[in-house]
């Protein structure tokens, strides 16, 4: 880093707006930069000049003046959009109100592997994780369940979806995944390390056509080269993650989890925002096992989601919202979805709750937390609220998407959500359940789930093992 | 800041609800916050006063129309923010410039009954402290509008890059270069008319 790049970082680091990563790159810099140094202190004892500047009270009378003004408007109080008092109204009319609607989902499990690996910081490629999941699903889905309720997490969801694919779909992946070696031994199927697969989008998923394509065209779509591949390579992590979510399964072994979905405001900003909170986790990651970034959103959360954010941006009107001149307020085109997968160390997790917690931006995000200790509680009832909140008609779109699959022990909740093509099931309609009070409760007022989410994970796991986490975000791209 | 928003979203239910007095608390929890950015902004207690309460009218107006979820002060400083830009441009009509110093107003925000000194230091630090914020006003007032905005957010008001770009409708990267450069022109400012005071940035 040189002393041009230090610059407008200096300014973060300020104001404690430094990604981790380019905290320490910035502040190799600064120790051996005196220029740079000064540049930082003069800026700190700028800011400082200015916050003390302070606010001066309020003139005489302000209050009564302005309380008089209103009392004196015409209209009664001001009638909210409709589906504004709705349960989950408020969290949704915002969803759909900001420009970006960001949802990330940061999942945890606790693999107690003993024999911790390795490894590397790694990115693999964008497409690479969605289809990871839908393999690990297909896998999970192909191998006899040990326990189909141990392990059930977000990704059983995922594990339904791609059941509506039907067994040849499953089996393809599975194939193809068998077909490479996997770092580690591993039950049965060992995802495929190299070629990543691309996550193509899959033309059905989002109008929820059940078939994504015959199982021979998917799979060698799934081997291509991803065009929008990160640059990293491909990793073998995730082939290693699955494995051990397989294990993890194969044993039985109940993972607690925790779900955060973050919304990010509405703006350009939105975006970025998000992306640091994936180099978050990534900082943080002893591995990056796959990073999706699909056209279309095709996990369960990702459809309800679009679904909300079209039909609620009718509801919710732009103006007096955000500003005119501000970020939010527009229409919301329909989000895109991006599954990161990362596995950290249990002790690290602190590190990882006070990066967020440094983050007001995150915090302010994140509005939503589902957390449940029992993978499969948590994904239930975030699938059933946000069913349900979807529309008072959202029975029957349920009912007419959602399917049983065979029980699957999914991959331990590996991946919780991309399941790449989800269409409309040949199985039989489940009818959606309520959301609990709690959870409409915490999506109502949620206000550090964050923090809370992750301390939840953090009681719950060893601090000597390892965590998965995932995150799961939902964001349309910003309107840069 | 988690009650604070719970608090805040309690009173907007109440006045969604028709309860206008509810409205109060809403006052009392951010008018003087807002009415400090305003003032930041335009450099100018008396019209600083009148947009505050303009703001607040408005916000009123528009309320069902805030997205629960998302910070109250964010949604209601953008809505400020129209004020100002307003208020800035009638300015630069009438004086055919970018805007009146701050500070220029001889009621500006040092005048008497400005600042609560009770409990401050003693009389003669609260008044070389007044004497700082009466430079560092004045200099902000020539630091270019979008700037000044970007440095009062942040500086006087806390809040964090995404807020402000949510607040100002651009990508946080152009907030922290806005801030960046903000404070290097308003220490440039100060420096020019008090060397041995900012130099070295101490």
């Amino acid at each position: 880093m040189n002393c041009a790049d230090a610059a407008e970082r200096i300014t973060a680091l300020v104001d404690g707006e430094l990604p981790p990563g380019e905290r320490e790159a910035l502040e190799r810099h600064l120790a051996g930069c005196a220029a740079c140094r000064e540049a930082r202190a003069a800026e700190e004892a700028v800011a400082a000049r200015v916050r003390a500047l302070g606010r001066p009270p309020l003139p005489d009378g302000f209050r009564e003046s302005v309380l008089d003004r209103i009392r004196a408007e015409p209209a009664a109080a001001p009638r909210a959009p409709a589906g504004r008092l709705l349960p989950m109204g408020p969290w949704l009319a915002a969803g759909a109100a900001a420009a970006a609607a960001a949802l990330a989902m940061v999942y945890f499990g606790s693999p107690d592997r003993a024999g911790g690996p390795p490894v590397a910081l790694r990115a693999a490629p964008a497409a690479e994780d969605g289809d990871a999941g839908a393999r690990l699903v297909a896998a999970a889905d192909a191998r006899a369940p040990a326990d189909p309720a141990a392990g059930r997490g977000l990704d059983s969801a995922a594990a339904e979806e791609s059941g509506d694919r039907g067994p040849e779909d499953r089996s393809a992946p599975a194939g193809a995944a068998r077909g490479d070696d996997a770092p580690e031994p591993v039950p049965e199927p060992s995802p495929a390390p190299a070629a990543p697969p691309v996550a193509t989008p899959v033309p059905g998923a989002e109008k929820k056509t059940p078939d994504p394509g015959p199982p021979a065209k998917r799979a060698e779509r799934e081997r291509k080269p991803g065009a929008d591949e990160d640059k990293d390579a491909p990793g073998e992590a995730g082939p290693r993650l699955k494995a051990e979510r397989e294990r993890e399964d194969a044993e039985g072994r109940e993972v607690p989890r925790v779900a955060l979905l973050y919304r990010a405001p509405g703006s350009a900003a939105a975006e970025q925002e998000v992306d640091r909170a994936l180099s978050l986790h990534r900082e943080i990651a002893l591995e990056t096992v796959g990073w999706k970034d699909a056209a279309e959103l095709d996990s369960p959360y990702g459809r309800v989601f679009r679904e909300l954010a079209g039909r609620r941006a009718e509801d919710v009107p732009a103006e007096g919202r955000g500003g005119g001149a501000g970020g939010a307020g527009f229409a919301v085109p329909a989000p895109r979805d991006r599954v990161l997968q990362v596995r950290i160390r249990a002790r690290d997790l602190e590190r990882l709750r006070e990066a967020i917690a440094k983050s007001e931006a995150l915090r302010e995000a994140g509005t939503l937390v589902l957390t449940g200790l029992d993978g499969r509680a948590l994904e239930d009832s975030a699938r059933r609220a946000l069913e349900e909140w979807a529309t008072p008609g959202a029975e029957a779109r349920a009912g007419g998407t959602k399917t049983k699959a065979p029980p699957a022990p999914d991959g331990g909740g590996g991946t919780p959500t991309p399941a790449p093509a989800s269409g409309p099931a040949p199985g039989e309609p489940v009818p959606p359940p309520r959301p609990s009070q709690e959870v409409v409760e915490k999506i109502g007022r949620g206000t550090d789930p964050v923090r809370d989410g992750l301390a939840a994970g953090a009681a719950k796991s060893d601090a000597s093992s390892e965590l998965w986490v995932e995150v799961h975000l939902l964001g349309e791209p910003s309107p840069r | 800041m988690a009650e604070s928003r719970e608090a805040d979203e309690e009173a907007i239910e109440r006045v969604l609800a028709g309860d206008r007095e509810a409205f109060a608390v809403l006052v009392d929890r951010h008018g003087s916050r807002i009415h400090g950015a305003i003032l930041r902004m335009v450099g100018d207690r008396e019209a600083a006063d009148d947009l505050a309460q303009e703001t607040l009218l408005r916000a009123w107006r528009a309320l069902g129309s805030f997205r629960r979820g998302s910070a109250f002060y964010t949604w209601l400083y953008a809505i400020a923010r129209n004020q100002v830009l307003s208020e800035w441009r009638r300015r630069r009509s009438v004086k055919g410039q970018a805007m009146l110093p701050l500070g220029s107003d001889p009621r500006g925000e040092e005048g008497p009954g400005a600042e609560p000194a009770s409990t401050g230091p003693g009389p003669g630090e609260e008044a070389a402290r007044r004497d700082d914020a009466r430079r560092v006003q004045e200099a902000l007032g020539r630091v270019d509008e979008e700037f000044r905005e970007a440095v009062v957010l942040r500086d006087l008001d806390g809040l964090s890059y995404e807020e402000i770009s949510e607040a100002t409708g651009v990508p946080v990267g152009t907030v922290r270069s806005r801030i960046h450069r903000g404070r290097a022109a308003l220490r440039e400012r100060l420096l020019a008319e008090e060397p041995r005071r900012t130099g070295g940035g101490r």
